[in-house]
């Protein structure tokens, strides 16, 4: 039996993601200029940001990875598709939490029914559900299965959140404008470059999460194996 | 066995079925209609006249109802091994969603048929729009319900306690085709037409080709033993 030995990748992310963040948040409370308008509350805008954007790529990961199980049959592509999951729950629940306060300040409302908002809230419901799936299939092999069936389906949430701005033009505001096919940022220069740190900071986060999830995924397989194991052996 | 001799074998297959045990039809409709008195009741008088409140239940007692039946689509295959019968079958799987999700869309329909009148006569609601428009605004839903309904319906029959978790696996994905209902019944029932609501005709064409387009590809995987 293999002993256990702690997975490189995950201290090495998590060794260059640290100080991105302290680096990031540098940028996003210190460096950056003050919105003309909103003053110092908009600078909650670069953590919303940057968690929006990797609660989409954690579901992209739960998405492609469970593509990947039912052609494979690999369960490592299973445990990442729900490592992803979760962090991208996470995600998902910091980008409304830091939209609510960020709401309280400007539109004086925690919440509004805006299609972003609600677009974004089923999304958070929907992959609830998909460890709901998780927790209530019998078997390692079905699991996995029902898992990526599921994971494929709802990924139909996301561009519906990524696109519900506009495509029913709620008061949720959309920084990427398009003029004639070209994108189009209303946005400071020095603001576009703090929320492009935020992003790739938060992103690093993301892989040294997921690298570590995927590790304890992979432990707890294991312990449930030993476990059996030694049940068996008690029994004979 | 033709691919499509077996589809129309499992959708009659379906329809003897619901005429003798009346699952997936009556007791939805009866639900519907319960879910009519209780709304009527527990709204104040005076907001039963306003404007989307008639929409809004409506809604609420078809999905909520659909339910019901949908979920048993697959859990009935489940008992007695039937689903293996299906299973080993010499067609396309393929073939087994879409009968699965027609039948589905038949029984839908039948409860719709039962419970619309009924809220129209309660809510004293008229009709202004077309009724040619109306009907293809409600069978637009219930496609893509039919669809949304069929594939987690199949997932749900194998898990632990997958009735009771049904509902919750399926709203999430089903809140798009509640609002895109609502939005268009209230725009029929005041100006006429889809009107300013048109965007949600094109968000349930795009579920309507989703869920019956994705489980169509992927439902091999769905149903293995």
């Amino acid at each position: 039996m293999p002993t256990t030995r702690p997975k490189k990748t995950a201290a090495v992310l998590l060794a260059i993601a640290a100080p991105a963040v302290v680096f990031a948040m540098y940028m996003a409370l210190i460096w950056a200029p003050d919105e003309r308008t909103l003053g110092t509350v908009q600078r909650i805008f670069y953590i919303h940001v940057g968690s929006a954007w990797n609660a989409y790529l954690a579901f992209l990961i739960v998405f492609v990875t469970s593509i990947g199980y039912l052609l494979r049959r690999r369960p490592a592509l299973d445990a990442v598709a729900a490592s992803a999951a979760e962090i991208g729950i996470l995600f998902t629940t910091l980008t409304l939490a830091t939209g609510s306060f960020w709401a309280r300040a400007v539109w004086n409302v925690w919440w509004t029914w805006d299609p972003r908002l609600t677009t974004t809230l089923i999304m958070w419901f929907m992959y609830i559900a998909y460890l709901l799936v998780r927790a209530a299939a019998e078997g390692e092999e079905r699991r996995g299965r029902l898992a990526a069936v599921f994971g494929i389906a709802a990924f139909a949430t996301v561009p519906l959140v990524h696109f519900s701005a506009t495509w029913w033009r709620g008061m949720h505001p959309n920084i990427v404008q398009f003029q004639g096919g070209t994108p189009r940022m209303n946005m400071d220069p020095e603001m576009i470059v703090t929320m492009l740190v935020a992003v790739a900071a938060l992103t690093l986060v993301n892989a040294a999460l997921l690298a570590y999830r995927v590790d304890l995924e992979h432990l707890s397989r294991r312990v449930a194996l030993l476990r059996e194991r030694v049940r068996l052996e008690v029994e004979s | 066995m033709s691919w499509a001799r077996a589809l129309a074998a499992i959708v009659w297959k379906d329809l003897r079925l619901e005429w003798r045990t009346g699952e997936a039809v009556l007791t939805p409709a009866l639900l519907a209609l319960l879910l009519l008195l209780v709304i009527v009741f527990a709204l104040p008088p005076a907001a039963a006249r306003l404007e989307g409140v008639f929409t809004a239940s409506l809604w609420t007692a078809v999905f909520f109802a659909g339910t019901v039946g949908l979920g048993r689509s697959f859990a009935r295959e489940r008992a007695e091994g039937r689903l293996w019968g299906l299973l080993l079958a010499p067609v396309d799987r393929s073939a087994i969603f879409l009968a699965k999700g027609l039948s589905a869309f038949l029984f839908l329909a039948m409860v719709a048929l039962v419970t619309m009148p009924a809220f129209f006569a309660v809510f004293g609601q008229r009709l202004e729009a077309p009724l040619w428009l109306w009907t293809a605004t409600v069978g637009l839903v219930l496609l893509a319900y039919s669809g949304v309904g069929t594939l987690v319906s199949a997932v749900a029959a194998q898990l632990r306690a997958g009735d009771v978790l049904y509902p919750v696996l399926l709203f999430p994905l089903l809140v798009p085709v509640v609002l895109a209902a609502v939005h268009l019944t209230d725009a029929l029932l005041e100006t006429g037409g889809w009107g300013t609501a048109r965007s949600w005709v094109h968000l349930l064409i795009m579920y309507n080709l989703l869920f019956w387009g994705v489980p169509y590809l992927i439902f091999e995987y769905v149903v293995e033993v």
